[in-house]
């Protein structure tokens, strides 16, 4: 009952910083007047129903997921393939570590117009992701291997664990955590550098296009409706990775304490 | 038949910044609990560590037929992302008896919690379960009774002598009544080298 009355408090507190943060926008609108520069969150909310009543918008989203998500999961794959040998070489880590720091740095601007000389423009989203969340998986999964208590390695190695299972029972819990966590800012990371990278390659059916689009024919509210769109579909997809990867380490046994003493 | 464990430190040398082992010999085949006194740094730890190959030494050779070694270590060292049963399963994938070794150090229904939410005492009875449970060839204790009140240590002192005593075991301790209430082989060690404190044992200790 007690549990059922703070969950309560939370949505009403949450509806209530929306409401208000509605308010801020919608006075905004009032102060600047102007719809070309900002939107009203009424003509957004319309705009937004009668986009969604159109099969090109669900069709539009659709892709652009399918592109970033792409790029994001090769990304998940090979940081960990890479992490992994990198580990097992000194030599291969030094080889690959400047490469992975400058590809860290480059901006996403300068990585799109030369992925577009070599793929074809759908591709380019799909690389960019690639591009912008490898290096964070691959540092990541590198730190948490280095992180790997020595103490339980060595345990390991006396209760004459196989590879195998010093893998299974100590490298993977001792990972998760950064692993996790690279996916989480991975996943958002994706999202903006993939639609960032459709604004300057413009593939078909793709948010980007439509937000270049609006650009061309100053349509605000559709501009508002797209950048809603792209928000909360980052974050639909990033808890549902989430959840994901939280069921797999439950279902493998692996259980961390937090503050409130309950499990993840 | 199965062959007698023997345990045989040849001409061994081991320093870190300083000596630990000079020219260490002996041959131990006698099963039984030998307990180890010294002064903290003087290298007890690493004389484990040495049997249990995380350390090779310098000079001199190490041999032991033992396939396994159950070694408790100083820390606890239980994985924390796992329960406690998860914890004895990754070395024995008997469950029931793993339980029934948690039972006997007086452990019951802790099966399904995680390492830190048990208090320290529980923990080391836990690691010490975990030990048991691997049924080693060669059992070392590092200082098995930290943080474990003198009633419980009471129990498991006898618990302990009945399981190990076809075992080659070392057990590490600071304490000398704990010493002596589980083993009449007393070793101090001392000066890069193990001295036997009673006449009764079977160890040739060689300078």
């Amino acid at each position: 009952m007690k549990i059922f009355i703070t969950q309560n408090k939370k949505l009403i507190s949450k509806t209530a910083i929306l409401f208000v943060w509605l308010l801020f926008w919608q006075f905004l609108f009032m102060i600047v007047n102007k719809q070309i520069l900002i939107a009203s969150p009424i003509s957004v909310i319309k705009t937004f129903f009668s986009l969604c009543s159109e099969y090109s918008f669900w069709y539009t989203i659709f892709y652009s997921i399918i592109r970033i998500l792409m790029g994001y999961l090769f990304s998940v794959f090979l940081g960990i393939l890479f992490a992994i040998f990198c580990h097992r070489s000194k030599i291969l880590y030094d080889f690959f570590s400047p490469a992975i720091h400058t590809m860290k740095a480059t901006p996403v601007a300068s990585f799109s117009i030369l992925v577009l000389l070599w793929v074809k423009t759908d591709f380019v989203p799909i690389v960019i992701s690639f591009l912008m969340v490898f290096p964070l998986i691959w540092t990541n999964i590198s730190i948490g291997i280095e992180q790997t208590q020595k103490q339980y390695l060595e345990m390991a190695k006396v209760y004459g664990f196989s590879y195998f299972k010093t893998c299974r029972y100590i490298y993977i819990p001792s990972v998760l955590p950064y692993f996790i966590s690279a996916c989480h800012a991975g996943i958002g990371m994706a999202w903006k550098a993939g639609i960032a990278a459709e604004v300057i390659c413009t593939p078909n059916a793709s948010i980007g296009k439509k937000i270049y689009e609006t650009k061309i024919y100053l349509e605000t509210s559709e501009l508002f409706v797209w950048t809603i769109c792209a928000i909360l579909f980052s974050i639909l997809l990033e808890k549902c990775f989430l959840q994901l990867l939280h069921y797999i380490s439950r279902k493998m046994g692996i259980l961390y304490e937090n503050k409130n003493n309950a499990t993840i | 038949m199965k062959t007698k464990t023997m345990l045989q430190f040849d001409n061994v040398t081991f320093c870190y910044d300083k000596t630990i082992l000079q020219q260490f010999c002996c041959y131990i085949d006698k099963q039984g609990i030998y307990c180890i006194l010294g002064k903290s740094g003087c290298g007890k730890t690493t004389f484990f560590k040495l049997i249990s190959g995380l350390l090779l030494p310098q000079k001199g050779s190490i041999y032991h037929n033992a396939s396994k070694i159950s070694f408790l270590f100083q820390e606890n060292r239980l994985l924390p992302w796992f329960t406690v049963l998860d914890n004895m399963t990754v070395v024995n994938n008997d469950k029931e008896y793993c339980i029934s070794i948690l039972e006997q150090l007086d452990l019951f229904g802790i099966e399904n919690k995680l390492p830190s939410e048990l208090s320290g005492g529980m923990q080391r009875r836990v690691a010490l379960a975990k030990a048991i449970a691997y049924d080693g060839d060669i059992f070392l204790l590092d200082e098995p009774f930290v943080g474990i009140d003198l009633e419980r240590k009471k129990q498991i002192i006898p618990f302990l002598q009945k399981k190990l005593f076809h075992k080659i075991c070392f057990v590490i301790t600071h304490n000398i009544e704990e010493a002596t209430a589980l083993s009449s082989h007393l070793f101090l060690f001392q000066k890069h080298t193990l001295k036997a404190v009673t006449s009764n044992d079977f160890v040739e200790f060689i300078h």
